[in-house]
């Protein structure tokens, strides 16, 4: 164990403090401006701690908006998404992991190509294709696309994951005469909760925070969800500093959640491919 | 019957597991992809019907404009300078909080906060931070008396991309405190050990030993988010809509706004064309550079 003396420590101490100031404060920022009385809000020089506790805006927020319903539609929308995709792309990440069969290359490479494509730039012939589909304003049709977008990474990290794990056990549970498929939910499964974590939460947070796709397809507040919601709070009549703050903390809120129980999960689909490497 | 059909099933199963994603993303994307590379070809209009076939026109108008020649150059300090800043704070931080000190589960915390928040929240929320009126940074930078009066950051092309990176820097940094952090708890003690023994002063001991084992994760990383960071959108659109003056206009912007704003398709799609061959050159780049096999799955 190496030795830290007192100046290094002061040092270690003073970068650390700064880098977490310098982090930490917007969010302490959004949450005191959100829970003020109004004219505190616009106050010159602003107040650095709120003494006057005001939930106002979160009450105009919740009761004279749409703002439930938006965060219900975000939260199913990014469930469902998360479910369909890391299913589809562990399957995938199997595949490619541990198959042998013809133009594999050409779908890895592929698969990285579409990761690569601006996606921003698509929105208009997707839009268009969907609607002919008859998915035009719908949210399948969304889960759909969110599904396609997060899918080209998950399936490169889930495929390093999977290569993290020894051939043996397999090859002893085929050997007993298992199925593909067996070892499959029986084995590789279990053995990469932490990367299947890793793609799940990568699915969810993309959903849950993905703006332009969702304005430029759901065109009804009811459908809409919550990052449209907030922009839209933005953009309306009324430009309400506080309501966007309170908003956006609670829109923040779950995603902060998983970040902070489940962080180090985030960081096993990188590593698990930069070992392999 | 059953056994063949569960004999066919494990024979193909590498094929039937891929077929569900694929499809999937080939219902999504081929078809957009290739409508795409055909209208860049074409002068098809947002409202106006009807096109022609124009061959490469599009991409040479695009090449003549002034402004496509501004985007470009934005895209590129706005990627590097961005990329260049999260990279250092995050070995900084990574670094020490490697190092056995009291509290560091607390820093830990706090410094991979930004990465949780949604990219329309950041937009908003620092929009309000840096706001010139009731910004609280203004009035920070103005009681250290590093600025005489309230500047408004974002609204100047003087400042506004700087602005745009720091909040961007701000955003992605924990990525690599992560991401580095694995990395060096990763090595092997024994290393550094034999560097300690060997005499090796702390920035040989840096080159020889922790950057080596580093140098995977942080390509990885590296190439992810100048992936995302050049893609970048909405971060960039909500905080300052590409301007003042262009001052923060990249190419995914001027894509929009060139079709959406304009109704050019056939130029939008031949900036998302040219968007996604610098990024392919990139990646190619990089794969090379931190040498990382791309057909690391294809090994087997």
């Amino acid at each position: 164990m190496e030795k830290i003396n007192f100046r290094e420590k002061f040092f270690y101490y003073g970068l650390l403090g700064f880098f977490s100031i310098f982090s930490i404060f917007p969010l302490y920022w959004m949450i005191a401006s959100s829970i003020r009385p109004y004219t505190e809000v616009y106050q010159t020089p602003p107040l650095l701690f709120t003494v006057n506790l005001d939930f106002t805006a979160y009450k105009t927020v919740l009761t004279l908006t749409p703002f439930i319903k938006m965060f219900w539609n975000s939260l199913y929308i990014s469930i469902i998404t998360t479910l369909i995709c890391t299913i589809f792309s562990a399957m995938a990440g199997h595949s490619l992991a541990r198959m042998r069969f013809k133009g594999k290359k050409l779908i890895t490479r592929g698969v990285l190509l579409a990761y690569i494509f601006p996606q921003i730039l698509l929105v208009l012939p997707l839009y268009v294709m969907l609607v002919r589909f008859g998915l035009g304003n719908s949210h399948f049709g969304l889960i759909l696309t969110y599904m396609t977008f997060s899918f080209p990474f998950c399936v490169w990290m889930l495929t390093a994951y999977f290569l993290t794990i020894p051939e043996d056990l397999e090859e002893a549970a085929y050997i007993d005469g298992a199925s593909k498929f067996r070892v499959f939910t029986t084995i590789i499964i279990p053995l990469s909760k932490p990367g299947l974590a890793a793609a799940a939460i990568f699915t969810f947070i993309h959903a849950w925070n993905e703006f332009l796709y969702a304005l430029v397809f759901l065109n009804s507040d009811k459908k809409s969800t919550l990052a449209v919601g907030i922009y839209r709070l933005m953009s309306g009549e009324i430009f309400d500093w506080q309501s966007i703050l309170a908003s956006s903390t609670m829109m923040v809120f779950p995603i902060l959640i998983i970040y902070l129980f489940l962080q180090k999960y985030i960081v096993a689909g990188l590593t698990a491919g930069a070992t392999k490497g | 019957m059953i056994k063949k059909i569960n004999q066919f099933i494990d024979k193909h199963l590498g094929i039937i597991f891929l077929i569900p994603g694929l499809s999937v993303i080939i219902f999504i994307l081929a078809y957009p992809v290739i409508t795409n590379i055909f209208i860049s070809f074409t002068n098809k209009h947002l409202i106006y019907k009807g096109y022609k076939f124009i061959g490469f026109e599009n991409y040479i108008m695009t090449f003549k404009e002034d402004v496509f020649n501004t985007a470009i150059f934005n895209t590129f300090i706005f990627t590097f300078a961005s990329i260049i800043l999260q990279f250092l704070i995050g070995l900084i931080t990574a670094l020490i909080l490697n190092k056995p000190l009291k509290g560091i589960i607390f820093f830990r915390l706090a410094l991979i906060i930004p990465y949780a928040f949604p990219p329309i929240v950041i937009a908003l929320l620092w929009k309000w931070l840096l706001s010139k009126m009731y910004g609280v940074y203004n009035f920070f930078l103005m009681h250290l008396n590093l600025i005489d009066q309230p500047i408004p950051w974002l609204g100047h092309p003087d400042t506004s991309m700087f602005a745009t990176v720091v909040v961007n820097v701000w955003f992605g940094f924990p990525l690599f405190t992560l991401g580095i952090l694995a990395g060096l708890q990763s090595i092997p003690s024994e290393q550094y050990e034999v560097a300690r023994i060997e005499g090796a002063n702390w920035y040989q001991t840096f080159w020889y030993v922790t950057l080596p084992n580093i140098l995977t994760i942080v390509g990885i990383i590296i190439i992810l988010r100048t992936i995302w960071i050049f893609n970048t959108f909405d971060l960039i659109y909500v905080l300052t809509g590409g301007g003042p003056i262009n001052s923060t206009l990249t190419l995914p912007i001027y894509g929009y706004i060139v079709g959406w704003k304009n109704g050019l398709l056939g130029e939008t799609a031949a900036v998302a064309m040219f968007l996604f061959f610098i990024l392919m050159i990139f990646t190619f780049f990089y794969f090379r550079l931190f040498k990382i096999d791309e057909d690391q799955y294809g090994k087997n």
